[in-house]
């Protein structure tokens, strides 16, 4: 077929068609035509009733639950942490943070590495940014090497760390913030303030600090804080915007605890139970100073100590207050208190003859009262000031076994002083009602038989140094807002009055100051030039499980300062202390202890110095 | 049946679509000023281009509204050859430019131009100016032949953009017009069978876009393709019964893609709540019947014919847009006529509305049958068939 000829037939094709395409005049309607047009639309009609049920499901019947659905997505409730309030100390008169929460970062590596190359920089860049230990890097390069997974978690990432690691970008990395607790005085308030650690709080539904040990346990629902939250919005990724919101909560920090505790005398009753330590290796060492007027606990103290904020392997020892914690037989430091309540009580009297050979029996008792030097015969006063236990015991015997238990009682000795930390030792009398009459007569006359705790034995002095009146002690002075505010205080508390004014300010200060500063005196070691000490010395045998240990002794010395008008009474106690030097006992290893920390402390508050005749004029009198 | 003069339904046409028209400028710049103010710092540019559309939406109204029928009926053919040029040129590339892996738009100068809107015009104008002089001749399967093959035609090359709603609709009108205009339904069905399942199985094999909204839609949870659905879902309900208030949208900020022209319907149901969303529904339902009167009344085959397809153009596509945003059916991106922003659709819906208002008025003013009264006098006398 030529090609003319198929246009030809195409061209008869059109034409044929043509009719067929052509518009014609429209006709009339008709009704099957209308009919079917408005069926459509009815169609069309009912679809938007169906549409109008549709509507209605959505926006009234599910509209509880498709509110919710866009508040999720529109707005996120950020818990704003409510701190965790601080510990604070007295310092000539201000008040300097102990304790303090601070935010910290925490970095997690965990996960296996796909790609050895990004194992390895991951590595490296971790290890410039962090320190890490031998074992960590073996870890981590173990990690590089054979594919291993990984688990590597730091904490206490300062800010400048985060920020390193978060530029960085690396992959298995996941970086929080954590609050921290943070002690600008370390060791010193470690075993007071105690410790805490990350736990869960279910009605927070986060990780908040809580108290474990020491105040912190203690104290533990006020210091926590109120969380506050935040309606943050989110825009369609998530991310949050920086709108407020109208219902925000501010969060509101713990109360503060204000302590009693002033942070130059406690750092000078640690320094020098360090030094005594030093000197002597002990077992261990306490030290407490509390204010004889109040019974404020101005510094409490034990050896070994440890640092809160890089808390080594064996913390546990160094974070026991053996201030309260442990207890020792106080030996001649009793004499006083028991001395003076027969005195009180009118069983005999400062200026009365009394016969001290140097070996004695007890009627009823096996073993005889032995004196380490012959003291003879002297006046009662004497008996105290060359701690004659023949003459001691003599005198306690007046009180008879339930007189002398009482006496123990009423300076506090055999209950817990209630200074508010866990693991307070009672002390114990528990042996007195068990042994009979002769025996307790005369253990505890020479000290032996019940054991006390350093604080127990500082507050019993402070009676001999306020005129006879044991107060409770007092750690925690006010518990405060973060502005200051008290929220609530704590006053002193009376706990018993023993001893009368007349007897405390006459002849057992007189005693005590003779101790010291008397030739004959068993404490010259304490003796100061600046400042008049008055106190008592005590060695008693190391108790070990319940048997005296052969040659380890306990030598404790307390005490008062100044002498004519105390302002601290304290005690220093040294379990244990050895030294190449010779004997050891109470007067050469914690009587020079007591008077260091005594006077120091002193001259921290100020106390003008003692006047210089006085030791002369006791000695003199005597 | 409320009684009106053939000038009352063409006022009251008019009036809905201002309405209509008005409700969406309103919404556009509600939904488009904050996403705006993120992205080129300027609040009102949405509502100023909208503007203009709305400008010249009124011109192609007003033009519409005076063009005499029969001028159109004329011209019928030149329309149908226009739009299929543009759906061809808009597959070349080049030409059209393609978004999302669909080539839909005509960049004209600032402004993109959509020839499947034109069609939705252009192919029931075609059919019904072709179908109203041979209502014999449709009744035979050749005589349908011609209008089904425009039809397969326009529809296929709306398809293959792909642009399967518009083509859905465009299909769905068309054979509407068709029947009412006197094919046979079983003739339809034949030619339609084939047709359909050509579509699906291209649907299927070539386009697993579809598959996936399919899939979307029965497990609308967690799903990245439901996610428009599922945030316009998320809009609507918590909207409640009188809404969050107008401007006062959480999802706009970002959160519902394409809230001002696709998903404009979740703005009503958001801010203006279960009675907004029934005001818009009963504006289009007061719509239908308004034209269902006009539909009526028409004085030819070729009135009524075209007024029925520019109706359910309008009808089905409403439908199809608030059924999507209600998450009715699987999702398919397609405009809300008069409220949506966009061009090409509100002035070929402006065009269409004048096109209709024009035969509401000349409509006879009793039952079919009598004579046309004085209201407007039509273009041309029904009987004298045209040279």
């Amino acid at each position: 077929m030529s090609a003319s000829s198929f246009v030809q037939q195409a061209l008869r094709a059109w034409q044929l068609a043509l009719p067929h395409l052509r518009l014609r005049a429209p006709q009339r309607t008709h009704r099957a035509g209308r009919r079917w047009a408005k069926g459509f639309l009815i169609g069309v009609l009912v679809g938007y009733a169906l549409l109008s049920v549709r509507l209605y499901q959505l926006q009234v019947a599910q509209h509880e639950r498709w509110k919710q659905r866009a508040a999720q997505q529109h707005m996120r409730k950020r818990v704003l942490p409510g701190e965790r309030g601080r510990f604070l100390m007295q310092d000539a008169g201000r008040e300097v943070v102990a304790t303090v929460s601070l935010e910290r970062g925490s970095l997690l590596v965990e996960g296996r590495a796909r790609q050895p190359e990004d194992a390895a920089a991951l590595v490296e860049t971790l290890d410039s940014v962090l320190d890490f230990t031998p074992e960590e890097r073996a870890k981590l390069e173990a990690f590089v090497a054979a594919e291993k997974s990984l688990y590597v978690r730091r904490r206490k990432l300062t800010p400048e760390h985060m920020r390193a690691i978060r530029e960085a970008k690396l992959s298995h990395v996941s970086l929080s913030v954590e609050p921290i607790r943070v002690h600008p005085f370390g060791p010193l308030t470690a075993q007071v303030v105690g410790l805490t650690r990350l736990a869960d709080d279910e009605a927070r539904g986060r990780e908040v600090l809580a108290g474990t040990i020491g105040l912190e346990r203690t104290w533990n629902r006020e210091l926590q804080g109120r969380d506050g939250f935040q309606r943050v919005r989110l825009d369609s990724r998530g991310r949050e915007l920086a709108e407020p919101c109208a219902d925000d909560l501010d969060p509101s920090a713990g109360a503060d605890v204000a302590l009693t505790i002033d942070r130059s005398i406690q750092a000078v009753a640690v320094r020098e139970l360090a030094r005594t330590a030093e000197e002597f290796k002990p077992q261990g060492a306490a030290v407490v100073v509390v204010d004889p007027a109040t019974g404020d606990v101005l510094a409490i103290a034990s050896w070994p100590t440890a640092d809160p904020n890089d808390l080594g392997k064996d913390f546990q020892e160094g974070l026991r207050l053996r201030a309260i914690t442990d207890t020792y037989e106080p030996g001649s430091t009793v004499k006083p208190l028991v001395v003076g309540t027969a005195w009180e009580q009118g069983l005999g009297g400062p200026g009365r003859a009394i016969s001290c050979p140097q070996r004695w029996k007890l009627p009823g008792r096996r073993k005889p009262i032995v004196d380490v030097h012959r003291v003879g015969d002297v006046t009662e006063l004497d008996v105290l000031i060359q701690s004659s236990n023949v003459g001691a015991v003599k005198i306690a015997d007046r009180l008879g076994k339930d007189g002398l238990e009482q006496a123990l009682r009423a300076f506090g000795i055999g209950a817990a002083t209630g200074l508010g930390i866990a693991g307070e030792s009672r002390g114990s009398t528990g042996n007195l009602s068990k042994l009979h009459s002769p025996t307790v007569l005369g253990s505890v006359g020479q000290g032996y038989a019940f054991s006390v705790t350093p604080l127990q034995m500082a507050l019993a002095y402070g009676a001999l140094a306020n005129g006879g009146t044991v107060y409770r002690p007092r750690l925690v002075r006010a518990l405060q807002a973060p502005d200051g505010t008290p929220l609530a205080t704590f006053e002193p508390q009376v706990l018993s009055r023993p001893l009368s004014a007349a007897m405390v300010e006459g002849p057992l200060r007189e005693a005590l100051i003779a101790v010291v500063n008397s030739e004959h005196g068993t404490a010259k070691r304490a003796k100061s030039d600046v400042y008049t000490i008055a106190g008592k010395t005590g060695t008693t045998k190391l108790l070990v499980d319940g048997r005296y240990h052969e040659k380890e002794i306990v030598a404790s010395f307390c005490g008062f300062a100044p002498a004519e008008r105390p302002r601290l009474a304290f005690s220093a106690v040294v379990w244990g202390p050895t030294t190449s030097k010779g004997k050891v006992w109470g007067g050469t290893v914690a009587a020079p202890l007591a008077s260091r920390v005594a006077v120091q402390a002193l001259r921290i508050l100020g106390v003008p110095e003692s006047p210089k005749p006085a030791p002369e004029t006791v000695a003199e009198r005597r | 049946m409320i009684r009106t003069r053939p000038q009352t339904t063409a006022r009251g046409l008019t009036f809905v679509v201002g309405v209509l028209v008005a409700l969406g400028v309103i919404l556009i710049y509600s939904s488009s000023s904050v996403l705006m103010l993120n992205k080129a710092q300027d609040p009102t540019r949405f509502l100023r281009k909208q503007l203009l559309f709305v400008v010249l939406a009124g011109s192609s109204f007003a033009l519409a509204r005076h063009t005499r029928l029969t001028t159109l009926r004329r011209h019928a053919w030149s329309l149908l050859g226009v739009t299929a040029l543009l759906l061809v040129a808009v597959l070349i590339p080049g030409i059209g430019r393609r978004v999302n892996g669909a080539s839909r738009w005509i960049p004209l100068g600032g402004f993109n131009m959509q020839p499947s809107e034109l069609a939705k015009l252009g192919l029931p104008l075609f059919l019904a100016a072709y179908c109203s002089g041979r209502r014999e001749a449709l009744g035979t399967l050749k005589g349908a032949l011609p209008a089904l093959g425009a039809i397969a035609g326009v529809v296929g090359l709306i398809a293959i953009e792909p642009d399967m709603g518009t083509a859905m609709l465009v299909g769905c009108v068309s054979v509407a017009i068709l029947l009412a205009a006197g094919v046979k339904l079983r003739h339809l069905l034949l030619c339609a069978v084939p047709g359909l399942m050509g579509l699906f199985v291209f649907a299927l094999t070539k386009l697993d876009y579809i598959w996936r909204r399919i899939h979307a839609f029965m497990d609308p949870a967690g799903n990245d393709v439901a996610y428009q659905t599922n945030q316009s879902v998320i809009a609507i309900g918590s909207g409640g019964l009188f809404g969050v208030g107008l401007g006062a949208s959480e999802q706009k900020r970002a959160f519902l893609p394409e809230l001002h022209t696709d998903f404009i319907f979740a703005l009503v149901g958001e801010e203006l709540g279960f009675c907004g969303g029934l005001f818009v529904i009963g504006c289009f339902a007061a719509l239908i019947v308004l034209g269902m009167r006009a539909v009526e009344r028409a004085h030819d085959q070729f009135s009524m014919l075209l007024g029925q397809g520019i109706l359910l153009v309008l009808g089905i596509q409403s439908l199809l847009n608030l059924a999507v945003a209600t998450q009715s059916i699987p999702p398919k991106g397609i405009a809300l006529p008069f409220l949506s922003y966009g061009g090409s659709s509100l002035i070929s819906c402006a065009a269409a509305m004048g096109i209709l208002v024009r035969i509401a008025a000349q409509g006879r003013p009793e039952a079919p049958g009598a004579e046309p009264a004085a209201s407007e006098a039509p273009d041309s006398a029904p009987a004298p068939a045209l040279a």
